[in-house]
């Protein structure tokens, strides 16, 4: 599958002019089967040019503006080559970045950009011509069965994001040139063997030009075979193709098949006729780089904007509303490490990657052009003096031990380590600033354009963490003298001083008069001070650090204003140029931009705060004692209702540190994975948002931990567990050894099961019980709570399960709250329920109990440190595994809900290993064991399957909706169908899963990443059956009948280039919906406000994917008759 | 709390750490400095002096002395507290030939009364008050001085002074013919909150009064009109309605800065009275401020005991504007008065104290790239004595004396029935009127003297046979001694003499003996003698008849010499001629017998006996005190002495048993005595206020061999560095050796003196340094001037500095290093270390102690296993280091033992 999504960032892959020239002819031998021969025939066109898709784009979308770049690159093609090669496309929303799940379409379009591009492009309708989407389909498939045969697949698998621009402009095309024809067979013809030389380049970027060669020659011997392989596919193609065009002929015959949207989405129901194919998407959520956010300027609307990068991407933020405007993707693997504008056109950014790689990119503009692609081996960029040749900018280059200052030549090298560099003054002035060490430059001669500074470099005594340098211009007005009158510098120390140097320039005078005047003190911070900026008039310095509060100093007066309580630490500070606004970045990885007349928050970019992972072994015996080994796993669950919405347990600072205070998570957040949103973030547990956070020995205040989250099925539930310790520093008196002292921590342990109901009214989740210690430790009469290992959901009724580390597994169910004989109501009508332990199950131990005789061995031994839970579809059994200290055989107990009794005890399921997790699908119960994973038929009660799979931190999830589940492996993740040996899907994201969860919808499964990005794996083209709870059964897309779907509004939608129009039009096609649906007999009346929350979200770029907003609408439009089969 | 331990050198010494002694110590209430700055005198400086005025009343003199910082006097209060401190100083004059007579500095108080009140430095006393028709006054303050302006006929002034009232009246009181008289009123302001807090002169003619209703008025002295009011405006949310005005001062440009209770510091125009600019400094109230000479920082200090900075700095446009610079914790109470004293090259330094009792000294000119320094809140006369033999500690404040008996070792450590380290054995409350002044003890213990400003009182101590308590007896003394009151009094080593120091600074001597009738009783002659100073031509004073008071007085160890130091270093000695004849008359009263005298001596005796002729001489027992022959050769110390002390002489048994002979009462000669000189060598050891060193024979009236060999450059480098002055010596000479145990507050040292060249090594370089000094002065001044910094402590360490202290400039390719922490007026002298550079012993020891943290020591490499000096920081604060004897052990045996009085905190 990956293979498949294939995109543009392949293209990036560093290329020689040779490679390009032959390019063709050897990318159309031996690529993919899946774009087999029809590549032949336009190659020879493609040959002539460079394959360079960005002026493509332009060409068709812009029409003339792209006519000079174009020439340019036929000018001088290497450098071209050269451009091409790190970057990645941009992206222009994140509408087609959702979208680009939807593969069929992606790779449709993708093959007509590539048409376009080759000047070859035919206009068409996409319903009336379904074969070439078809046929791509087709070999989207074909790519999956490719997957399991080539590794490179995997390379190509994470370059998603780029391709997602061609999809928009593709989409534009079709749009534009709706009704008219399309030749299929030429539009595909140049994409293969593109592909294949992005493949080319990229391997060569990432592995060097020895490994180039190897794969070509790999390529080479695997050229008969592939062309073999071509053959079989082609007809295969050609098959598909005729079949879809009869399906959709049929459904245009329902009237459904008007728009490209619903053509894909016929083209979705076909597909799950035949067999789905299995797909990543592709990155959302990041975590944001620890780096200075840009306030911009909209140019034509005016808006304000944001400009940051995540790990992955830069983002242009909308303040006004508060979402991405546009984003551009770099290549997996490739970061951000810095980003600056430029002085003369602020519409160009400088990027510097951390491959050594930088660029600039035009933000401001949706295709834009990599310019100046350098390898600089820089880590930093500012903004130097505008000149007319050069754009002047400065660098930073780390070497070992120190850092050097570059320009078009090296200006200066520090004796040691430089972070970070800042210019002022059009560059008069360079400060750049290490842990150690202050670099300061002055142009020496304001006259001439010559690049010589003064250096100064001071030795600081006290480490700088933050800097920001503010200039007051000479009172003379002379233009001749641009030399700054004074720089005043604020320097944040570690020791939580700001030192105010109101007046640095005396240090550039001449050796005897060289002088650097005391500076003004500012002490409020107590811990190290993350960030300092001056305001734009110089009358404020404003400073923040792990205190969540915001310092706003009165420089003139003395005196402070206090923004407390931020949640969160404080990371970075921006003053936007009005001077009206700061950006503050914040440690839950969040931006929020505040006005600075009132302090009230005027937009706030949340990202996933998905914690980072912490090492294992930071986690060991000091917190959680010798005998205990577990890791925190992440707390995340997806919402069955709303199969977009992740509800993860977070801290409220990306810890980096790993201590107990920092790791610990007291907030629920909801993540919309869909759109990249952040919905809402409550605490679950006690924090330290308001109360005093620093001990009196000044360690940090540790709140409770959310270990575990689960939501009832129906949505309406959630159940937390936290636990706190105190701090080993607090019993530290009371004891004199180790053990003790771990044993005495967990005494005073608390754990509560806190059970939520979630209140509509409010948009929260409020607490309805809160169970104090559900389990005991193990062994007896010990004080102390026992941990809980396991936390499941009822997947029928409301009731969740728990196990804790005392063997025991208790069920919980709610019970009606009642007073003589009635139910108690609460406020808004509720009842009051409260929760209760409906059944207490002890599981008995493995055949080594009998060692029991030694009582204090027992207790030890009893710990479990592993257990696993799961209820059986039905709910009727409970599968419950514990894995302790002393029992190396892991029995399975299958428990009766109804009684609670053990019905059954099975060591073979777990094959006697290492258990890691359990579950049921159907009629098999699954458990992922260490090196396999086992599938058991339990109505024949056998062995069904074995899976071996490589050892490491294992996962699974399983997907009821469409039978299948899957096992993730450190990055690799399988999908299996439990009654097939083989796995249905393999897939590898070359980075560690951290979660991976299966949502109640059939959307397949959501990977989390530790660096805060979510990915979908999910079966491409099956049709989103909302799994309502009063239609479980309305799974066979007949029934699913389509009503109607609004051509305009999709349109639009789709189009995101005219954002300001679509709200109207998206109201318009409310109204004729409307309209329609009178007209028609008893179709389900739809209200405007429900339309509008599928189309009305603003902006485009938060739209959601075509095809899901299909879904939406099909859901909206599709329910009455549903509810009427079903009654 | 007796802690009994061995010093680490050698088990030489034995410390009994005693800190059951209770001294209570009180709050700073106030300070003035003499004078503010260099700027506007003419000719010679007045005298720098501290007054720092305490919570109970007492005012105590400071010497800043380049630095050094000497405690010189304590004028003892009536316990109110001191709530303000003015100088002023009288118009110059001219005698009739021609040389300019500097006017004298006078020192006012107030004390929450309506008094304000003259304090007599000499006598350390108060001298007069002026009290009025107006409540008590609450802050007052000098006019400034009186500038010759170009109408040069205009006869000088002295400054008026203006007190502000609790009822806001302002009153102006005139100082002028050395008189302190009420002038007229300035204002009354009316209202119930218009008490005026704070009070300043923005310029001869114009009083800036801050009032506690949030009003600063402003009144011009030649009409009594109100100029201008300015208002605070209401407090900060949650802090009373009306701010008060704690503070107000006028920078040198006129301009107003007030400190008020909202932890503001405002700062307003002087001309047009506008408000400038608004500072928060403090959370809490700002109590005080200062400003520098210049105008252009501001200190102030809080009652949470921060100080703030604030400097004048370009502002946007190229504007002056004041910001906060940093603050700074300095005192663990509030910060209750502070008092700057600025000048251009030297002295550069804030002081500042509160109810933590210890003066804080932040440097002003070089802030931040100096430390700030904490003088002790002990007194520097140590308010302890032994009587050694006795093994009795005495102690006092106010009007107490507590008297504790020090068990033996012996008796401690002997295991059946062990003694208590320790016992309170007496406890006088003494019917005085002042607090007591100094108290002495004979080392035999028997006697006891006391003495206020105005009584002196003589007590017999004798142990009680029934219980281990002290019985207390009044010793008769003749009233005409007892009224005279003393500031200073110590009993001869023989317990026969003791020397009183009155509040003029005469000596006075009474005689004690055993009572004939009841021989255990001891009694005092019926005569006393006053013993006649030289009256040597002193440089003139501001401070003249201050520079007079006698700080030190000394006995010989054989009670024959007697050696009094006053506060400009000059050393009256009288001797004792004779020898005692316990058959002659106690006392036998002739005239005064100068002719004879100086005939006899065929010297120099006119100057001494020129007003003295109606003076009677008086015999005791064949004895008779008169002025040391060769007295006045020995030469003026460099400063005041800190410790005056003898060397102990082993005593040569007396040939002669009895009497004078050769002395026969004749008939022209009635009251016949004998003008021998004591025998023996006098050898006064003396460490002046500068920790200069010097060792006088007194009757030679020279430098003794000793200390020609030994100057004080032989100190080693570890007692160079020690900032706290001298308090005390004690001897120790048993066994061989000759050893000088010194402290300080914080430190004891041990110095031997006993051989010659404690560090030739060093004498030598020093000689070097001297010489190369000569040759090139200005290294030498610039080199002691970075020693002595601005007055306040070292310079900051390059770790705990503020900012970087070097740099590296890069230009065109070319490194250069360069340091950013030389002093600008210096900056031209590149080389100002470098005289230092040559003495690699000096750095060497300097390395070594730097080194170290507790104990220092330097061992001689040429005499083995001789320590020549030894120091310790480790017993502090000390309040007295006190010799015991144990008389059990024999004297060959005895090694030193001391009770270490420390206070605890």
């Amino acid at each position: 599958m990956a293979g498949t999504r294939h995109d543009r960032k392949l293209e990036s892959g560093k290329t020689t002019e040779m490679v390009h020239d032959d390019g063709a002819k050897s990318s159309s031998k031996k690529r993919k089967a899946e774009f087999s021969e029809v590549a032949e025939s336009s190659s020879k066109k493609a040959r002539n040019r460079p394959a360079s898709p960005m002026v493509v784009i332009r060409n068709t979308s812009g029409g003339t503006d792209a006519e000079e770049p174009t020439k340019k690159r036929k000018r001088q093609p290497v450098q071209t080559e050269a451009a091409e090669d790190v970057l990645p496309l941009p992206t222009t929303n994140s509408v087609e970045s959702s979208a680009t799940r939807d593969e069929g379409i992606v790779e449709e379009e993708d093959v007509m950009a590539d048409a376009e591009e080759e000047g070859i492009f035919q206009p068409r309708t996409v319903p009336e011509e379904q074969d070439g989407s078809g046929e791509l389909k087709e070999d989207v498939e074909m790519a999956t069965a490719e997957n399991a045969v080539e590794d490179e697949v995997l390379e190509r698998g994470a370059n998603i994001s780029g391709e997602v621009s061609h999809t928009k402009e593709a989409e534009r095309a079709i749009v534009l040139q709706n009704g008219a024809d399309l030749s299929k067979s030429g539009t595909q013809q140049s994409k293969p063997q593109r592909r294949q030389k992005r493949d080319l380049e990229l391997s060569k970027l990432s592995l060097g030009d020895h490994e180039v060669q190897r794969k070509k020659s790999e390529v080479d011997t695997n050229k008969a075979k592939h062309r073999e392989a071509r053959i079989e596919k082609g007809r295969l193609v050609q098959e598909r193709a005729q079949e879809l065009a009869r399906e959709v002929k049929m459904l245009k015959r329902e009237g459904l098949a008007e728009t490209a949207i619903a053509g894909r989405h016929t083209k979705e129901v076909k597909k799950q006729k035949k067999q789905p194919a299995w797909s990543l998407s592709t990155t959302v959520a990041g975590r944001f780089i620890n780096h200075d956010p840009i306030f911009a300027k909209d140019s034509v609307s005016g808006d304000a904007l944001l400009i940051t990068a995540t790990n992955r991407e830069i983002l242009v933020l909308s303040v006004e509303a508060s979402l991405a405007v546009r984003t551009y993707a770099l290549r997996q693997g490739i970061s951000i490490c810095s980003f600056s504008l430029d002085n003369v056109d602020p519409e160009s950014l400088h990027i510097v990657c951390d491959n050594g790689l930088s660029f600039t990119w035009r933000w401001s503009t949706d295709g834009s052009v990599p310019q100046d692609l350098e390898p600089r081996d820089a880590t930093a960029v500012a903004g130097g003096r505008a000149d007319d040749r050069a754009p002047g900018l400065l660098y930073l280059k780390k070497t070992k031990g120190n850092s050097a200052i570059w320009s078009s030549r090296s200006l200066y090298t520090a004796s040691k380590r430089l972070d970070e560099i800042q210019t002022v003054s059009d560059g008069e002035c360079v400060i750049a600033y290490g842990p150690e060490l202050l670099v300061l430059g002055m142009r020496k001669d304001t006259g001439k354009k010559s690049n010589d500074y003064i250096w100064v470099e001071l030795l600081m005594t006290t480490a700088v963490t933050c800097m920001d340098a503010r200039v007051i211009e000479s009172a003379s007005t002379s233009k001749k003298d641009k030399r700054p009158a004074r720089i005043s510098l604020a320097l944040g120390k570690t020791d939580g001083k700001i030192h105010l140097y109101d007046d640095v320039t005396s240090v550039f005078a001449d050796h005897r008069q060289a002088s650097l005047p005391t500076p003004r003190v500012l002490h409020w911070h107590r811990e190290a001070v993350s960030a300092v900026k001056f305001s734009r008039d110089g009358s404020y310095l404003i400073s923040g650090g792990k205190e969540t509060v915001l310092v706003l100093w009165q420089l003139n007066t003395g005196k402070k204003q206090f923004l407390p309580h931020l949640t969160s630490e404080i990371e970075r500070i921006v003053v936007s140029p009005e001077g009206d606004r700061y950006a503050i970045q914040m440690g839950d990885n969040s931006i929020l931009v505040l006005s600075t007349s009132e302090l009230k928050p005027v937009a706030n970019f949340a990202g996933l705060q998905l914690a980072c992972p912490v090492p294992t072994s930071s986690l060991t015996t000091s917190e959680y004692g010798h005998d205990v080994q577990y890791s925190k796993s992440v707390a995340a669950v997806l919402h069955p209702r709303h199969a977009n919405q992740l509800l993860l347990a977070v801290p409220a600072t990306q810890p980096n540190l790993s201590t107990a205070a920092a790791e610990s998570r007291p907030f629920l957040q909801t993540f919309d994975i869909r759109t990249s949103r952040h919905i809402t973030r409550q605490a679950l547990t006690r924090n330290n948002v308001t109360d005093l956070n620093l001990g009196p020995e000044r360690t940090a205040v540790a709140p409770p931990d959310t270990t575990l989250v689960s939501i009832s099925d129906d949505g309406q539930w959630l159940a937390t567990v936290d636990e706190w310790m105190p701090p080993a520093g607090d019993v530290e008196f009371l004891t004199t050894t180790f053990e003790e002292v771990v044993e005495e921590r967990r005494k005073r342990r608390e754990v509560y099961l806190k059970i939520w109901r979630w209140d509509e009214a409010q948009g929260l989740w409020t607490l309805s019980s809160r169970v104090d210690a559900p389990h005991a430790r193990a062994g007896k009469q010990i004080q102390g709570a026992g941990i809980i290992l396991a936390l499941v959901a009822d997947p029928v009724t409301a009731g969740f399960a728990t196990m804790g580390e005392d063997g025991r597994v208790r069920m919980w169910k709610p019970k009606t709250r009642v007073r003589h004989g009635v139910a108690m109501k609460g406020e808004g009508d509720v009842e009051l329920v409260e929760w209760v332990c409906k059944r207490s199950v002890e599981l008995p131990l493995g055949a080594e109990d009998g060692r029991a005789d030694s009582p204090v061995d027992t207790a030890r031994d009893r710990v479990l440190f592993k257990a696993c839970l799961a209820y059986s579809e039905d709910a009727s059994l409970l599968a419950a595994a514990l894995t302790s200290a002393a029992h190396t055989t892991t029995l399975v107990h299958l428990l009766d809900t109804s009684s609670g009794d053990i019905k059954a005890t099975k060591s073979g399921l777990a094959g006697g290993e290492h258990l890691d997790h359990v579950g049921f699908l159907d009629r098999y119960f699954i458990a992922v064991v260490r090196d396999a994973v086992h599938v058991w038929d339990l109505v024949t009660d056998a062995l069904q399957q074995r899976m071996v799979i490589p050892s490491g931190a294992t996962l699974l999830a399983i997907n009821s909706a469409d039978g299948t589940f899957a096992v993730a492996v450190d990055s690799r993740v399988n999908v299996y169908k439990p009654a097939e040996t083989r796995a249905v899907h393999k897939d590898d994201c070359h980075q560690n899963i951290a979660a991976l969860l299966a949502g109640k919808g059939n959307k397949g499964y959501t990977l989390l990443f530790g660096d805060a990005t979510v990915r979908t794996l999910a079966l491409t083209g099956t049709p989103v059956r909302r799994a309502l709870p009063d239609a479980p059964a309305a799974s066979k897309e007949k029934e699913l009948t389509i009503e109607s779907a609004p051509p305009q509004g999709a349109r639009l939608a789709d189009d995101a280039e005219m954002p300001e129009v679509l709200a109207l039009p998206a109201a318009d096609t409310k109204a004729s919906a409307a309209i329609f649906d009178e007209a028609e007999d008893d179709r389900p009346v739809v209200r405007p406000e429900q339309l509008a929350s599928i189309f009305d979200v603003g902006q485009s770029f938060a739209m959601l994917p075509v095809r899901d907003m299909l879904e939406a609408v099909v859901g909206l439009y599709g329910r009455r008759p549903l509810v009427q089969a079903a009654a | 709390m007796d802690i009994r331990q061995h010093v680490g050198v050698s088990s030489t010494m034995d410390v009994h750490r005693a800190r059951f002694v209770p001294y209570p110590t009180s709050a700073i209430s106030a300070l003035a400095f003499s004078r503010s700055s260099d700027s506007g005198y003419t000719g010679a400086f007045p005298a720098l002096r501290l007054a720092v005025g305490r919570a109970n009343g007492d005012i105590e003199i400071w010497n800043p002395l380049k630095g050094q910082w000497v405690q010189e006097t304590v004028c003892l209060g009536d316990g109110k507290s001191v709530d303000g401190l003015a100088w002023t100083q009288d118009p110059d004059e001219v005698d009739s030939e021609g040389t300019v007579l500097p006017g004298q500095q006078r020192l006012f108080s107030i004390a929450s009364s309506q008094a304000v009140t003259e304090w007599d430095l000499a006598r350390s006393e108060p001298k007069r008050k002026s009290t009025g028709n107006f409540s008590e006054v609450w802050c007052f303050a000098a006019q400034p001085r009186w500038k010759t302006s170009k109408n040069a006929q205009d006869e000088p002034r002295s400054q008026d002074m203006v007190a502000g009232c609790g009822d806001g009246t302002l009153v102006l009181l005139s100082t002028a013919d050395n008189d302190l008289q009420f002038k007229r009123f300035l204002a009354r302001v009316a209202g119930k909150r218009a008490r005026c807090m704070c009070i300043t002169y923005q310029n001869r003619d114009v009083v800036v009064a801050g009032f506690a209703d949030s009003m600063i008025r402003i009144y011009d002295t030649r009409n009594n009109s109100q100029v201008r009011q300015m208002s605070l405006g209401i407090g900060l949310p949650g802090a009373p309605k009306n701010a008060f005005v704690w503070t107000i001062k006028v920078l040198p440009n006129g301009d107003i800065v007030s400190g008020d209770s909202n932890g503001e510091v405002r700062i307003w125009d002087g001309r047009n009275h506008s408000l400038v600019q608004r500072l928060t400094g403090h959370d809490n109230d700002c109590l005080d401020l200062v400003t520098s000479a210049d105008g252009h920082t501001i200190l102030s200090g809080s009652i949470d005991g921060r100080m703030s900075i604030y400097r004048q700095t370009l502002g946007e446009g190229g504007r002056k504007s004041w910001a906060k610079h940093s603050h700074r914790r300095a005192h663990s109470g509030e910060v209750k008065a502070m008092a700057a004293f600025d000048s251009k090259n030297g002295l550069s330094v804030v002081v500042s104290g509160g109810s933590d009792a210890a003066p804080m000294l932040t440097p002003l000119r070089e802030h931040g790239k100096e430390n700030s320094r904490s003088l002790s809140s002990l007194p520097q006369q140590p308010k302890i004595v032994s009587a050694r033999k006795a093994r009795l500690i005495a102690s006092w404040w106010e009007k107490e004396i507590s008297i504790w008996r020090i068990a033996r070792q012996a008796a401690i450590d002997d295991v059946p029935q062990p003694e208590k380290p320790r016992k309170l054995v007496a406890k006088l409350s003494l019917d005085v009127k002042q607090a007591i002044r100094s108290v002495s003890v004979s080392a035999d213990g028997k006697l006891l003297a006391a003495v206020t400003a105005s009584e002196i009182k003589v007590f017999q101590l004798r142990r009680r046979t029934d219980s281990d308590g002290l019985a207390v007896r009044k010793v008769h003394a003749p009233q005409e001694f007892t009224s005279l009151g003393a500031r200073l009094l110590s009993f001869s080593a023989d317990a026969k003499w003791l020397a009183v120091v009155t509040p003029d600074s005469e000596v006075h001597i009474a005689r004690f003996a055993e009572d004939p009738e009841q021989p255990k009783q001891l009694r005092c002659l019926p005569h006393t003698i006053e013993l006649d100073r030289r009256h040597s031509k002193r440089a003139p004073s501001s401070l003249s008849e201050y520079d007079r008071a006698l700080v030190r007085v000394a006995f010989a160890s054989d009670s024959s010499v007697l050696v009094a130091g006053d506060v400009s270093g000059y050393l009256d000695s009288w001797v004792l001629e004779g020898h005692e004849d316990l058959t002659a008359t106690a006392v036998d009263i002739t005239k005064h017998d100068s002719d004879k005298v100086s005939s006899n001596d065929g010297s120099d005796a006119e100057s001494d006996s020129s007003d003295d002729d109606d003076d009677a001489l008086v015999i005791f027992y064949g004895q008779h005190w008169t002025d040391n022959p060769a007295g006045h050769l020995l030469p003026k110390l460099d400063s005041a002495p800190l410790a005056l002390t003898f060397r102990p002489t082993i005593l040569t048994a007396q040939a002669l048993t009895n009497g004078n002979p050769g002395v026969h009462s004749t008939r022209h000669n009635p009251h016949a005595h004998s003008h021998a000189l004591p025998p023996g060598e006098h050898r006064l050891w003396i460490m002046t206020a500068r920790h200069e060193m010097y060792e006088l024979d007194v009757l030679a009236g020279r430098l003794s061999d000793w200390s020609r060999r030994n100057p004080t450059a032989a100190l080693p480098e570890a007692f160079r560095q020690i900032k706290d002055r001298v308090m005390d010596a004690v001897w120790d000479v048993a066994g061989q050796h000759q050893r000088l145990w010194l402290h300080g507050t914080s430190w004891v040292f041990m110095l031997d003196v006993g051989g010659d060249s404690m560090d030739a090594e060093s004498v030598a370089l020093t000689k070097k340094r001297k010489r190369k000094a000569r040759n090139g002065n200005g290294e030498e001044r610039s080199a002691k001037r970075h020693q002595l910094g601005s007055g306040a402590g070292d310079r900051v360490e390059s770790e705990r500095s503020l900012g970087p202290q070097s740099l590296t400039r890069t230009e065109n390719g070319h490194r250069a290093n360069i340091d950013l922490t030389r002093s600008e007026q210096n900056a031209d002298e590149d080389e100002d270390v470098e005289v230092d550079s040559d003495l690699p012993a000096l750095q060497l020891a300097r390395l070594r102690s730097n080194g170290s943290k507790g104990e220092v020591a330097r061992r001689d490499q040429g005499t083995e296993g001789q320590r020549k000096w030894w120091c310790t920081f480790k017993y502090r604060p000390i309040l007295g280091m006190v010799p015991l004897e144990d008389a059990t052990i024999p004297e060959e045996d005895r090694m030193l033992e001391v009770a270490i009085v420390e206070r605890p905190i």
